[in-house]
């Protein structure tokens, strides 16, 4: 005869998972309403999913995408919770490293932990829409005011940057870098004028081995050297298919045709200025050796990974210190 | 008893007759060569015939040098040639698994050889700082192996012995537990991701001498392997005991097809990553046109398969310049329409 199991046990796990799920929910629902209770003047703010009311000074600030730390840190706010970059530490300054050893973490890239976030208490949460979707939104705003923003394009920093900054209320120090950064530009661009009128190439990691990607003005990476610094585009560089976001593979066989023209080549790097294993394979291969960059000792190595006006400065520098001087010189 | 009953053909072979045959055979033989030739003439970087050809006569004296020379001879000639063993032991080896497994979809995948091989490239890129084709190779190789050991131990524990059904099944269930795990490294870890996309994907891009020369060896042992079971396949084809009758040693001849299998799935998946399609494609038609005999099978799968992965080569490398498609993705553009129209055939053709 079948044994029917009792019905205590069997109910007692939905059960359980129910009043857990209970609980959470008026967690989350009590840290919002401490959050808004504390935070008695607020202010309006213009976001990718609609108008946000957000406290005036808010005191506890959680970051949830990856380069919003660092657009905090660039106006003087230090997030209480961020992402896990332990995966990621090799790409950062030494600067950056000291800010994301001693605090939380909510999650790692493209996967957010929530409970983490409420975890934290905070009173705002930032990020941008690469990661963060609607559903996700309305998620986080049980937590506390959420505040996420959109660039023209991926990796969009001044735009998310300065929408960053206002949300925290500090679009004064915002501008103040954003000045800083060009007048320093201003004064780069006039000194080495003549280097930058010379045909270059930006390079990044290939899709095949020995090959490499070409980076275009309108990119992230592209836009520093082109659109910021004024760099030449090599005319040897085929155009830009319409729909691509700034960077383009290139197949090795096209080595010399696609880099033949650039007298300066700029590869991607880490901030010790060292090439990935795929670059350093493909800037070794023999078609790259005898490209004339690469025979004039004109291929330099420089870190590009800016996400404010912050590294925007720094990149400024190491690009002055380590292409515009040696090839002035050259 | 594990015999069954012999698969009988759902028609006549469209090619009859050794003379025929070997006519045949000897077609596809130059339609190879042309493959080769096409294979150092065509490429995103177009080059005249007459460069091509100073460039290879230039070589073959001992000198050359500059931009043609260095695409010719040092990319695509490599290339060409890695394509060329690639694509024969891709085929053979789903010819043999086909043969042994009795189901004429089948790959050499379903031993868990790719699967194997991924693993292992996973860990030695996230473990062992493994970076460059040439340490993939030995990673992938030793991969393929293992997982196609420990199929076959697993496959064999029990009364029943490692029967087609119970290696097939295991196969799957390995070498999907191994794809997950690979699948989470990569996930989780940013270097192991980086890497894996120029493994990942299958390409012929940038092999060279080096990459040949270690799997070369392997291969001709397969290729050898695969020549001594074709005869006793074709008697197990008729069912297990009368092949016993006739004088084949099933066990003997099950465990030579494994070996062979995983010498060169192995090979050919550490030299150009996983490609998929050659393995069941190839066999597949080929026994259409010459019927079930294995020894014509093996021999026309031996030259039939370098052609198309030779073929999905150059069309890899001019569909969409400046940059490159990996041949891994061309050949399942050919391969998923082609799988689709076999799958909707009335009868597949039988073994």
């Amino acid at each position: 005869m079948p044994r029917v199991a009792p019905m205590r046990p069997r109910l007692a796990a939905p059960l359980t998972v129910a009043l857990l799920l209970v609980s959470l929910t008026a967690c989350s629902a009590e840290v919002a309403e401490t959050a808004a209770a504390e935070g008695a003047e607020t202010r309006s703010v213009e976001t990718a999913y609609g108008e946000v009311d957000v406290p005036a000074e808010p005191l506890r600030i959680v970051a949830v995408s990856y380069d919003t730390p660092w657009q905090l840190a660039a106006v003087g706010v230090t997030p209480v919770a961020m992402q896990d970059y332990s995966a990621y530490a090799d790409s950062f300054t030494a600067d950056q490293q000291e800010l994301i050893a001693d605090t939380d973490t909510v999650g790692a890239f493209f996967d957010l932990n929530i409970e983490a976030v409420m975890a934290a208490k905070p009173d705002l949460i930032v990020g941008d829409v690469l990661e963060i979707d609607e559903a996700t939104f309305d998620e986080l705003s049980k937590i506390a005011p959420t505040v996420i923003f959109e660039g023209e394009y991926r990796g969009d920093w001044r735009a998310i940057g300065a929408s960053v900054a206002d949300a925290v209320g500090e679009g004064d120090a915002f501008e103040s870098a954003e000045a800083k950064y060009d007048d320093e530009l201003a004064r780069v661009q006039t000194e080495y004028s003549d280097v930058l009128a010379r045909p270059w190439a930006a390079i990044g990691d290939g899709d095949v081995e020995g090959g490499f990607s070409v980076l275009y003005p309108g990119g992230s990476v592209g836009a520093l050297f082109y659109d910021d610094l004024g760099a030449t585009l090599a005319a040897s560089i085929p155009e830009q298919e319409d729909g691509d976001k700034g960077w383009m593979y290139i197949s090795p066989e096209l080595t010399t045709t696609v880099l033949g023209g650039a007298e300066i080549i700029v590869t991607g790097a880490n901030p010790e200025g060292e090439l990935s294993d795929s670059l350093a394979g493909t800037v070794a291969t023999p078609l790259f050796v005898e490209l004339p960059a690469s025979a004039s000792g004109q291929v330099y190595s420089v870190w590009s990974s800016v996400t404010d006006y912050g590294t925007a400065l720094e990149w400024l520098d190491s690009v002055e210190q380590t292409v515009l001087i040696p090839a002035t010189e050259s | 008893m594990n015999a069954r009953a012999p698969i009988v053909p759902d028609h006549a072979p469209i090619v009859r007759g050794t003379g025929t045959r070997v006519i045949i055979l000897v077609v596809a033989m130059a339609a190879l060569v042309v493959c080769v030739v096409g294979s150092l003439a065509v490429g995103a970087r177009y080059i005249p015939p007459s460069d091509v050809l100073r460039a290879l006569m230039d070589a073959a004296e001992g000198r050359g040098f500059g931009e043609v020379h260095e695409i010719v001879v040092g990319l695509r000639l490599p290339r060409a040639f890695v394509g060329a063993v690639v694509g024969a032991s891709l085929g053979v080896a789903g010819a043999l698994i086909q043969a042994l497994t009795r189901n004429p979809l089948a790959d050499p995948g379903i031993l868990g050889v790719n699967a194997g091989a991924g693993f292992l490239v996973t860990v030695g890129i996230g473990w062992f700082g493994v970076s460059d084709i040439q340490g993939y190779v030995w990673f992938s190789f030793a991969g393929a192996a293992a997982a196609t050991l420990l199929v076959f131990v697993i496959g064999a524990a029990g009364p029943a012995g490692a029967t087609p059904v119970r290696l097939t099944l295991v196969g799957v269930a390995l070498g999907a537990l191994l794809s997950g795990i690979s699948s989470m490294i990569s996930l989780l870890n940013p270097t192991v991701f980086r890497g894996m996309r120029f493994w990942g994907a299958g390409t012929l891009t940038s092999r060279d001498e080096h990459v040949l020369w270690a799997v070369l060896p392997f291969i001709i042992l397969g290729l050898i392997l695969a020549a001594t079971v074709a005869a006793p396949l074709n008697a197990i084809a008729l069912g297990e005991d009368l092949a016993r009758s006739l004088g084949a040693g099933v066990v003997r001849t099950r465990i030579t097809v494994i070996i062979a299998v995983t010498l060169l799935a192995g090979a050919a998946t550490a030299a150009a990553g996983p490609i998929g399609f050659v393995g069941l494609m190839v066999p597949h038609v080929v026994r259409w046109f010459v019927g079930p005999d294995q020894r014509w099978i093996l021999a026309f799968t031996a030259v039939c398969a370098p052609i198309l992965l030779l073929g999905a080569d150059m069309i890899g490398r001019v569909v969409v310049t400046p940059q490159e498609m990996q041949v891994g993705i061309v050949t399942a553009f050919i391969g998923a329409p082609v799988l689709v129209f076999l799958a909707r055939r009335r009868k597949i053709t039988g073994l």
